[in-house]
């Protein structure tokens, strides 16, 4: 087993809003090993977003909270740092790429410029030399012509492109893990094949660790060597990348994959999940997915089941496993 | 057999002015398009951003007008019909939308909703309305007691079914799905697959299905056509577009998808470069910027569209059975 870089432990986000407190994170706990890429997958709603807002401590406060738990980075507890401290973890040892690669670059100013900021105020570099770095950068993440590219505003960018000089700022001061939030789920899919394809060649080259953020299990397939799977703030299955996909365990795990059309399928019709994802305000008792659950038993409705570990590394948070199941 | 053709797309033609004044510069949205819709069926319309499907289907159901071209509608030329002489027809063509948050109003009730292209469409009676509007609520599967319901207060895939019962209240013949599961998480898009194959089944529904994802495209249709920055690359079959792809676009397209337990990702093709802009579209074949097997004549001379036989049709210059050497 290799060391360790990031350890969540029972980790609670919580969100107070006008209709009361919502879970978004509900006692999460995970581990991140040096160079690998732990992938999220859930739908909207499961909190894989939270989860990263948390580790960043990008929460918008008052409004969400970390009400609870441990996210220890290299051993050191982030929940605790202040906003000043935490100010120098991201971009200099956490980094993150977002969804929409338009609103997370600056319009005003230079593509350039952004990068060079960067350099700029961690590294302390002059001006000028981090317009050098920048254009650095720009060649390291295939944009083409990046002497030229350097002085364009974001909107004279692709989406691609866009996404492309996210990922150098993220990447400018080779951080040890980087969190990418749905990095290319608003891109084209010959694009998006050449993003995932530049990520999996920057993490090979630079031995950045990934917490790749997704609702598409093939990209999760592709990219991911760990991987949880989150239902309504909760992991419900983890484990690694191959037990996850050709054994999985928990029925939402096995009806998320059936529910997607596949190219190597000829089926006449999609076997899907029954219902909706429950609202955070009212979550189920008992089990959270029992409602849409085609094994549920009575069992179900009352006892919160515990995320067991059914085969060693591979976890599963359905009673299906325990001993009270098998008791009837 | 011959089928009858309820659509045909003749050499459409959609270009859009850009630049402000002054300038006479133009955006090709569509460049030259030609395809029929048979009855019946569903054809699949898949392309990535600004490849012109949504212009397509907009452009069906005359809800923009073209520079050029032709469209029919089972036997008229509805090319330049008035909004009048649309009328009668807009019962037979009806469109689901992407965004089932923005395609709602706000401020109306799931009856007044479903019930307007009734009223629309001249049932009067109020006893009548809300009956059929129950109907047709249990048909996309949303429970009765939600009809005085607002929009806000549903989930995006129970929109989505608002929608759905609002295209298929006045029983049209065509409808065309921009997009209709893009903006759904995986589970509910299943759900609204499946409930979309269904009303066909039970409706006879022709549908023109608009889509970026290989993987539903390939679910629902029977027939693909694959464009490319305003123009047709390939058309076909479902079998043939998925077994045997002839055009360097679609193989591309097809090997880029991430599916779960395939090893594409290893062996992908990963085409280099963006999109080019349709304000000024590349020479000869518009997709030569791009394509691994691109040669001069490429640049040069645009592609004629090889009959590859049982309606299979491809738009290159080495996709003909001599051209195997090539390859």
């Amino acid at each position: 087993m290799g060391e360790v870089l990031l350890e969540v432990k029972d980790l609670r986000t919580q969100f107070s809003t006008e209709h009361g407190i919502a879970p978004a994170v509900d006692g999460i706990s995970f581990q991140l090993e040096k160079g690998k890429t732990l992938g999220i997958v859930g739908e909207s709603g499961s909190g894989k977003s939270v989860t990263s807002l948390s580790i960043m401590r990008l929460l918008q406060e008052p409004a969400g909270r970390i009400a609870g738990g441990q996210i220890l980075f290299k051993g050191e507890d982030l929940v605790k740092l202040s906003e000043k401290e935490m100010q120098n973890i991201r971009g200099a040892h956490i980094s993150m790429i977002f969804q929409e690669p338009m609103t997370a670059l600056n319009p005003v100013y230079t593509v350039g410029e952004q990068i060079a900021k960067v350099f700029m105020v961690r590294q302390k570099m002059k001006k000028k030399q981090a317009r050098q770095k920048a254009i650095e950068m720009l060649a390291l993440v295939g944009i083409p012509s990046p002497e030229t590219r350097v002085d364009n505003y974001p909107h004279q960018l692709s989406g691609g492109m866009r996404q492309r000089v996210v990922i150098a700022i993220a990447l400018a001061c080779n951080p040890e893990l980087l969190i990418a939030d749905e990095p290319t789920t608003a891109l084209d899919v010959t694009i998006q094949a050449q993003i995932l394809e530049l990520m999996k060649n920057l993490q090979k080259k630079l031995k950045t660790s990934m917490i790749m953020i997704t609702h598409d299990l093939g990209i999760i397939y592709e990219m991911a060597d760990e991987v949880l799977v989150m239902y309504c703030g909760q992991i419900v299955e983890s484990g690694s990348m191959q037990e996850v996909f050709h054994h999985m365990l928990h029925p939402y795990t096995e009806g998320l994959m059936h529910s997607i059309p596949r190219l190597s399928d000829e089926a006449e019709e999609l076997s899907t999940i029954e219902g909706i994802v429950p609202s955070l305000y009212e979550l189920p008792k008992g089990c959270r997915f029992h409602p849409r659950c085609p094994y549920a038993r009575k069992l179900c409705q009352t006892e919160e089941p515990e995320l067991l570990e059914v085969s060693p590394g591979h976890c599963s948070r359905c009673h299906r496993y325990s001993d009270m199941w098998k008791e009837g | 057999m011959e089928q009858e053709k309820l659509v045909q797309v003749k050499n459409l033609k959609k270009y859009y002015p850009v630049g402000g004044m002054g300038k006479k510069k133009v955006a090709k949205a569509l460049d030259g398009v030609s395809f029929d819709i048979y009855a019946g069926e569903t054809l699949g319309l898949v392309g990535e951003s600004g490849c012109g499907k949504t212009t397509v289907g907009r452009a069906i159901l005359r809800l923009i007008s073209v520079t050029e071209g032709e469209i029919w509608f089972e036997d008229q030329n509805i090319t330049n019909y008035s909004e009048k002489q649309m009328r009668p027809l807009r019962s037979q063509m009806q469109i689901i939308f992407q965004d089932p948050y923005g395609c709602l109003d706000p401020r109306k009730t799931v009856y007044d909703l479903i019930a307007a292209p009734l009223k629309l469409h001249g049932l009067k009676d109020r006893e009548e309305l809300r009956s059929r509007v129950l109907e047709l609520m249990e048909e996309v599967g949303l429970r009765a007691d939600y009809i005085d319901r607002y929009p806000h207060e549903f989930s995006g895939g129970q929109r989505q079914r608002i929608g759905i019962a609002r295209a298929i209240a006045i029983n049209p013949r065509l409808i065309v799905c921009d997009e209709p599961v893009s903006a759904l998480d995986v589970s509910v898009q299943a759900q609204v697959i499946n409930l979309i194959r269904k009303l066909q089944k039970e409706h006879g529904l022709t549908y023109l299905f608009i889509s970026h994802d290989l993987r539903v495209i390939k679910h629902l249709c029977d027939r693909i056509v694959v464009m490319y920055l305003g123009t047709i690359v390939e058309s076909g079959k479902k079998e043939d577009i998925y077994r045997t792809p002839a055009h360097p676009y679609t193989k591309a397209l097809l090997s880029a998808v991430p599916e779960i337990g395939s090893d594409m990702g290893k062996t992908r093709t990963i085409l280099q470069g963006d999109i080019p802009s349709p304000i000024d579209p590349p020479e000869g074949c518009r997709f030569h910027t791009r394509c691994p097997v691109a040669t001069e004549k490429c640049a040069k001379e645009i592609p004629p569209c090889v009959d590859l036989g049982g309606g299979h049709f491809c738009c290159c210059h080495y996709c003909g059975n001599d051209s195997e050497n090539i390859r």
